[in-house]
C-alpha cells in the first residue's frame, strides 16, 4: 500500500537526479571546451592584473615611446629577441630553453623602461629591404613552438606596455590538437583568439618538422629538416631527392595550413632547434638546399645567434636569414637592456675607457671589466679568448689603437674588420713577430710578417694598434705602422675586437685600456 | 493524557507563530531561501566546472570518466532524497496518524529498554528523561540491564526505583554484551513497542510521542529518531561530529527514508515493533561472521532483520535524541573503525536480501552505495599518494570538488539546521572523513576478524 503511494516520489527523484546527471554531463562537455573556462584563461586574467599593478608600481607610462619618437635617429639594425616557455611556477628550476615568469616580466619591463620599442614583421620586413626607416631602440619579440605557456603569461605583459610579438607555430602540432585535451601547444581556437588581440603574429615553426627522426639503421637521431632519414621499409638512406621532396612538403603545407586554417598571410619560418643545416649529421648539403625551399615559401627565416656573432640584423645584407638572441632566466634584465642597447649602431670616432659595458662581447673564452680596463682572458678549458664591440658591424675605414698588457700568455691580436668569429682581419703579436691575418669563412691566412725585434708579452704596457682602409690594413705599433697588406674584398667592412692564445689552456690574460678609434681619411 | 494535550497546544502554538511571524519573515525568509538556491546553482555549476577540468576525457578513459560522474551524481542523488524526504515522510506520519496518537486512538504499550555498563555518571538522566516522557504513563515501562557494571551504576538505579515505579532493573553480575542484553530487554518486555536507548543517550520527553506515530502504519517496523550530540559544545572534533550527525541525520537517512528504508536505525535512539524482533531474537544474538560472532553492529544488524522481514524502516526528524560523542581523537577513530566494520558485514548480510525485498532501494542506493565505497578508497589514494609521486599532479581539484560537494550539503544543512551553529564544521569533518575515515575502511576490511569492541 505504502509502495503505491511511494510511486510518485520515486518517479521524481529518479527524473531529478537524471536531470542533474544529465546537466552535469552535458556542462562538462560544455566547459571543457569553453575558451573562458580555461584554467589559462582565467589566469591570464590573474597575470592582467598583477601586470597592471606591476605597471603602476614601476611607474612605466609610455613615456618611452614618445622618448624613441622624439629622438629622430633611425634604427642601424634590429636585433630579434628568441623566447620559449614562459613558466609561473615558483618551484621551477631554470632551465637553458625557458624563462621563469617573473624573470621575463623583469626583462620586458626594463627593456620598455630602456625605451624600446617592438616592431611587427612588417616594419621589418620592409626594414630589412631598406624601405622603412624604424627608431633607433626597436627590436622584434619571437616566440618558438605555440606553447601554451608562451601566450597566456605573455600576453597580459605585452597588452601593458604596448608590446608585440610573434609567434611560430607548428602547424602540425596546434592546428591538429583537440581543443578538450591539448594541455600543451596552443590549439587553433586559442590561436584564433590570439590573433584577435592583434598584439600577435604568426609564423611557421614547419608542420611536422619538430621532431627527432631515425636517420641510421643503427636507431640514431637527427634533426627532421637538416638531416636525411633511414627509410626502414627500403634499409637504406633516403636520397636527395627524397630529402627534399620531404622537406618542401612540410614546410609549404606548414604555410598553407596556417594561412587556410586562420585565415593569415605567414611570411616569417623559424628553424627547430635553430638549426638550419649547420648541424646536420649526415647530410652537409642540407644547409643550402634547406636555405632554398625556406626561401621559395617564406619571406623570412629566423635562426638563432651564434656566441661570436653580432646580436643586430643589419638590411641589405642576406635579409632573409635573420639571427636571434635565444633568451633564458640566465639573462638579468640590465643585460638585456645592455645586449639591446650594444646593438644599436655605434659612430666613429669612439673611445672607450671601460667604465661601463658599451657592448662588449665575448665569441669565446672569458671577458670582464676591471679598474677602466677590459680584460680578456681563457676560461679553463680554452687555449684562448676572442672578444668583439658589438654595434661596430657596419664600420669601414678606421684606425683603431689601444693601450695593452699581456699578464698571462704569449700570443695576442688586435682585431678589425669583425664580422663574426670566422671573418675578421687582425694583427698578431707573438714570440718576435708580428703577422696580418684575415680569417674568412673559417680559414686563417697570413698576408704579411715581421720581426718586432722583442716580445711584446713580457707583462709591460705597449699601445698596438689596427687601420683599416678599403683593401688595405696595417699592424701599428706605439702609433708606427709595422707592416702593411692588402685584404679580401668580402672583408670591406666589420668591427673591432682582441683576441688571445696560447699553447697551455687557461694560460692566457690581456687587459686593454684607452681604446681609440679614428675615421682615417681617404 | 495532560502533558500530551499540553504538547498538543504546544503544536498548535507552534502553527499558529509560524502564521503571525509571516508577514515579518516572509521576505527575509523568501530573499534567503532565494539566495541559498542561488548559491546551490553556483556551487552545481562549479563543481561542473571543476569537473569538467579534472575528469579524464570520455573517449580515452571511459571508465575513469563515468566513476567521476558516478560519484558526484550519488552524493547529488543523496541530496535529492533528503529533499523528498518530507513529501514520503508526511504520508506516513499523516494527519490521522498524529491524531490517533494524540487522541489516544492508537497509543501503544511501550517500553524502554536501556542496557548498561558502567554508565554511574549518565544512567539517571536516561531513566529521568525517559520517565518524563511526554506519553501516558500507564503504558510506558522501562527496563534497565545492568550488564555486569563494576562501578556504582547499580546503587544509582536502586536509588531511582522509588521515584519512578515503572522501572524494572535486571542485574547481570558477570558482563555479557549488549546483544544479549539488548535480547533479555526485548523478552522481558510488555510493550508492542519498544524503544531501544544507549545508556548515555535520551530522548527529548516533549516530542517522544512522534516515535510512535509512525508505528500507526502496520507496515512500519522500525522507526529511527534524531539524534544530535548532548556535548557538541565540548571541543572542535565534537562540534564537527555535531555538524557530521545533523549532516549524516538529515540527509543520509532522511534520503534512505524516504523510500522507506533506513539501513541503521541507529542504536542511540529508535524504536522497534516487538511482534518483528522476537522471532529474530536468537538468531540476531547469535549472529556469526566468518566464524566469530558479530560484536558490534548490533543496531545495523536489528535493522537488516527488520528490512528483512519485509517491514519498512523510517526516520523522524520530529523526535528530538540526544547522545555523548566521543571527545577524543582516539575514541573517534576507535568509533569509527567499529562502524565501518559493521558496515561491512552488514553490507554483505543485506546483499543477500535487499534486491529481492526492496529492488527499487538496492538499484538506486544499496548498489551504487557499495560501488563507491569500494572503489573510492582506491580513487583516493591514486589522487592523494599515486599521482603527486608520480605523475607530480597535486590534488587540488580532487579536494575542491571534495569540498563543492560538501558545500551544497552544508548549505542544506544551514537551511534545516534551527541553531544554525555547526554546518560550517562539516567542511572540516569532510577534510577528516575523505583523508583518514576513507582509507579507514580498507584497514577495518583488513582487521575485520578482530571482533573487539575498543572501549569507548
Amino acid at each position: 500500500m505504502l509502495n503505491f503511494r511511494l510511486r510518485k516520489i520515486k518517479i521524481l527523484f529518479l527524473s531529478v537526479v537524471g536531470l542533474v546527471v544529465f546537466l552535469m554531463v552535458i556542462g562538462i562537455f560544455v566547459l571543457k571546451n569553453n575558451y573562458y573556462f580555461r584554467q589559462n584563461y582565467l589566469l591570464m586574467q590573474i597575470y592582467n592584473l598583477q601586470g597592471n599593478l606591476a605597471l603602476s608600481s614601476e611607474k612605466i607610462s609610455n613615456e618611452g615611446q614618445t622618448m624613441t619618437r622624439i629622438s629622430r635617429e633611425s634604427a642601424v639594425s634590429v636585433p630579434i629577441l628568441l623566447y620559449h616557455g614562459v613558466i609561473d611556477d615558483s618551484e621551477w628550476k631554470p632551465d637553458e630553453v625557458n624563462v621563469k615568469m617573473t624573470d621575463f616580466r623583469d626583462q620586458m619591463f626594463a627593456v620598455k623602461k630602456a625605451g624600446f620599442q617592438t616592431v611587427t614583421l612588417d616594419d621589418l620586413s620592409a626594414f630589412m629591404r631598406g624601405e622603412k626607416k624604424l627608431p633607433k631602440k626597436s627590436f622584434l619579440l619571437t616566440f618558438d613552438d605555440a606553447r601554451k605557456d608562451s601566450y597566456y603569461p605573455v600576453d597580459p605583459i605585452l597588452n601593458v606596455l604596448d608590446y608585440n610579438a610573434v609567434m611560430f607555430v607548428i602547424a602540425g602540432r596546434s592546428l591538429e590538437a583537440d581543443e578538450g585535451t591539448e594541455n600543451f601547444h596552443l590549439t587553433k581556437k586559442e590561436l584564433e583568439k590570439m590573433m584577435a588581440t592583434g598584439r600577435w603574429e604568426i609564423g611557421s615553426h614547419t608542420k611536422y618538422g619538430h621532431d627527432l627522426q631515425k636517420i641510421s639503421a643503427e636507431g640514431a637521431k637527427g634533426h627532421f629538416l637538416s638531416d636525411r632519414i633511414w627509410l626502414d621499409s627500403e634499409n637504406r638512406l633516403e636520397n636527395a631527392e627524397e630529402y627534399k621532396a620531404r622537406v618542401s612538403k612540410d614546410l609549404e603545407e606548414s604555410r598553407n595550413d596556417l594561412e587556410k586554417e586562420l585565415d593569415i598571410e605567414v611570411s616569417g619560418f623559424a628553424y627547430p632547434f635553430g638549426d638550419y643545416g649547420h648541424n646536420s649529421k649526415n647530410f652537409p648539403e642540407s644547409r643550402k638546399i634547406l636555405a632554398d625551399i625556406a626561401r621559395k615559401n617564406f619571406a623570412f627565416s629566423f635562426r638563432q645567434a651564434g656566441e661570436s656573432e653580432f646580436i643586430g640584423n643589419f638590411p641589405g645584407r642576406d635579409f632573409t636569414l635573420l639571427k636571434r638572441a635565444d633568451i633564458n632566466s640566465a639573462v638579468s634584465p640590465s643585460q638585456l637592456v645592455s645586449l639591446l642597447s650594444g646593438t644599436m649602431g655605434k659612430s666613429i670616432p669612439y673611445y672607450d675607457n671601460f667604465f661601463k659595458n658599451q657592448g662588449w662581447k665575448k665569441a669565446w673564452g672569458d671577458l670582464l671589466l676591471k679598474d677602466g680596463r677590459l680584460v680578456t682572458l681563457s676560461s679553463p678549458s680554452e687555449n684562448g679568448s676572442l672578444v668583439f664591440l658589438d654595434g661596430t658591424f657596419q664600420w669601414q675605414d678606421y684606425e683603431f689603437k689601444a693601450k695593452v698588457s699581456v699578464l698571462r700568455g704569449r700570443h695576442f691580436a688586435i682585431v678589425a674588420r669583425y664580422q663574426d668569429g670566422n671573418k675578421y682581419v687582425s694583427c698578431d703579436f707573438l714570440e718576435d713577430e708580428a703577422i696580418l691575418v684575415q680569417k674568412l669563412n673559417g680559414q686563417e691566412s697570413e698576408i704579411r710578417k715581421s720581426d718586432t725585434n722583442e716580445s711584446l708579452a713580457n707583462g709591460r704596457e705597449v699601445d698596438i694598434g689596427i687601420s683599416v682602409s678599403g683593401d688595405e690594413a696595417a699592424c701599428l705599433i706605439e702609433g708606427k705602422a709595422v707592416l702593411t697588406g692588402k685584404i679580401d674584398q668580402e672583408l670591406n667592412h666589420g668591427g673591432i675586437g682582441f683576441k688571445t692564445w696560447d699553447e697551455k689552456e687557461n694560460n692566457s690574460y690581456l687587459a686593454v685600456k684607452d681604446v681609440r678609434v679614428e675615421n682615417i681619411e681617404k | 493524557m495532560n502533558r500530551i494535550l499540553r504538547g498538543t497546544a504546544l503544536n498548535n502554538f507552534g502553527k499558529t507563530s509560524q502564521w503571525f511571524a509571516f508577514g515579518i519573515l516572509k521576505f527575509r525568509e523568501k530573499f534567503g531561501q532565494i539566495l541559498i538556491v542561488a548559491a546551490g546553482i553556483v556551487f552545481l555549476f562549479l563543481l561542473t566546472l571543476v569537473k569538467s577540468k579534472t575528469s579524464p576525457d570520455f573517449r580515452i578513459e571511459p571508465t575513469l570518466f563515468i566513476y567521476t560522474i558516478f560519484v558526484s551524481s550519488f552524493a547529488l542523488s543523496r541530496l535529492v532524497g533528503a529533499i523528498f524526504y518530507e513529501a514520503s515522510f508526511s504520508r506516513v506520519a499523516s494527519r490521522e496518524n498524529i491524531d490517533a496518537v494524540l487522541k489516544g486512538i492508537y497509543q501503544p504499550f511501550v517500553t524502554f529498554v536501556i542496557p548498561c555498563k558502567n554508565e554511574e555518571k549518565d544512567i539517571a538522566n536516561t531513566v529521568r528523561k525517559c520517565f518524563e516522557a511526554d506519553y501516558p504513563r500507564e503504558k510506558t515501562e522501562i527496563i534497565v540491564i545492568n550488564d555486569g557494571s563494576t562501578d556504582k551504576t547499580i546503587d544509582v538505579l536502586r536509588g531511582l526505583e522509588a521515584s519512578i515505579p515503572s522501572m524494572k532493573i535486571i542485574d547481570w553480575k558477570i558482563n555479557r554484551g549488549k546483544r544479549h542484553a539488548m535480547a533479555e530487554g526485548f523478552r522481558q518486555a510488555k510493550g508492542e513497542i519498544v524503544v531501544q536507548l544507549d545508556s548515555d543517550s535520551f530522548i527529548d520527553p516533549g516530542s517522544f510521542y512522534h516515535l510512535l506515530v509512525p508505528f500507526a502504519e502496520p507496515e512500519i517496523g522500525a522507526v529511527c529518531a534524531h539524534a544530535d550530540p548532548q556535548n557538541s559544545e565540548k571541543n572542535i572534533l565534537t562540534k564537527m561530529q555535531a555538524a557530521y550527525y545533523f549532516m549524516s541525520f538529515r540527509i543520509l537517512k532522511a534520503a534512505e527514508s524516504t523510500f522507506l528504508s533506513v539501513f541503521c536505525c541507529s542504536g542511540c535512539s529508535s524504536a522497534y515493533r516487538k511482534d518483528l524482533v522476537l522471532p529474530i531474537l536468537d538468531r540476531w544474538t547469535n549472529e556469526k561472521f566468518l566464524g566469530l560472532p558479530a560484536t558490534w553492529g548490533d543496531d545495523r544488524s536489528l535493522t537488516s532483520w527488520i528490512l528483512k522481514s519485509g517491514s519498512k524502516t523510517i526516520y523522524t526528524d520530529e523526535v528530538q535524541a540526544y547522545t555523548i560523542v566521543p571527545e577524543k581523537v582516539k575514541q573517534l577513530m576507535k568509533q569509527q573503525l567499529r562502524w565501518k566494520k559493521s558496515w561491512i558485514v552488514n553490507a554483505i548480510i543485506t546483499s543477500r536480501f535487499i534486491f529481492k525485498k526492496q529492488p527499487f532501494v538496492a538499484l538506486f542506493y544499496f548498489l551504487p552505495l557499495i560501488i563507491i565505497s569500494l572503489v573510492t578508497p582506491f580513487m583516493a589514494l591514486r589522487a592523494l599518494i599515486y599521482l603527486p609521486v608520480f605523475q607530480s599532479e597535486m590534488p587540488y581539484f580532487y579536494i575542491l570538488g571534495v569540498l563543492l560537494v560538501t558545500s551544497l550539503f552544508a548549505l542544506y544543512c544551514l537551511i534545516l539546521e534551527k541553531r544554525k551553529t555547526y554546518w560550517p564544521y562539516l567542511f572540516l569533518w569532510s577534510l577528516l572523513n575523505f583523508f583518514v575515515l576513507a582509507p579507514l575502511l580498507i584497514y577495518a576490511a583488513i582487521r575485520i576478524q578482530d571482533r573487539g569492541w575498543g572501549t569507548r
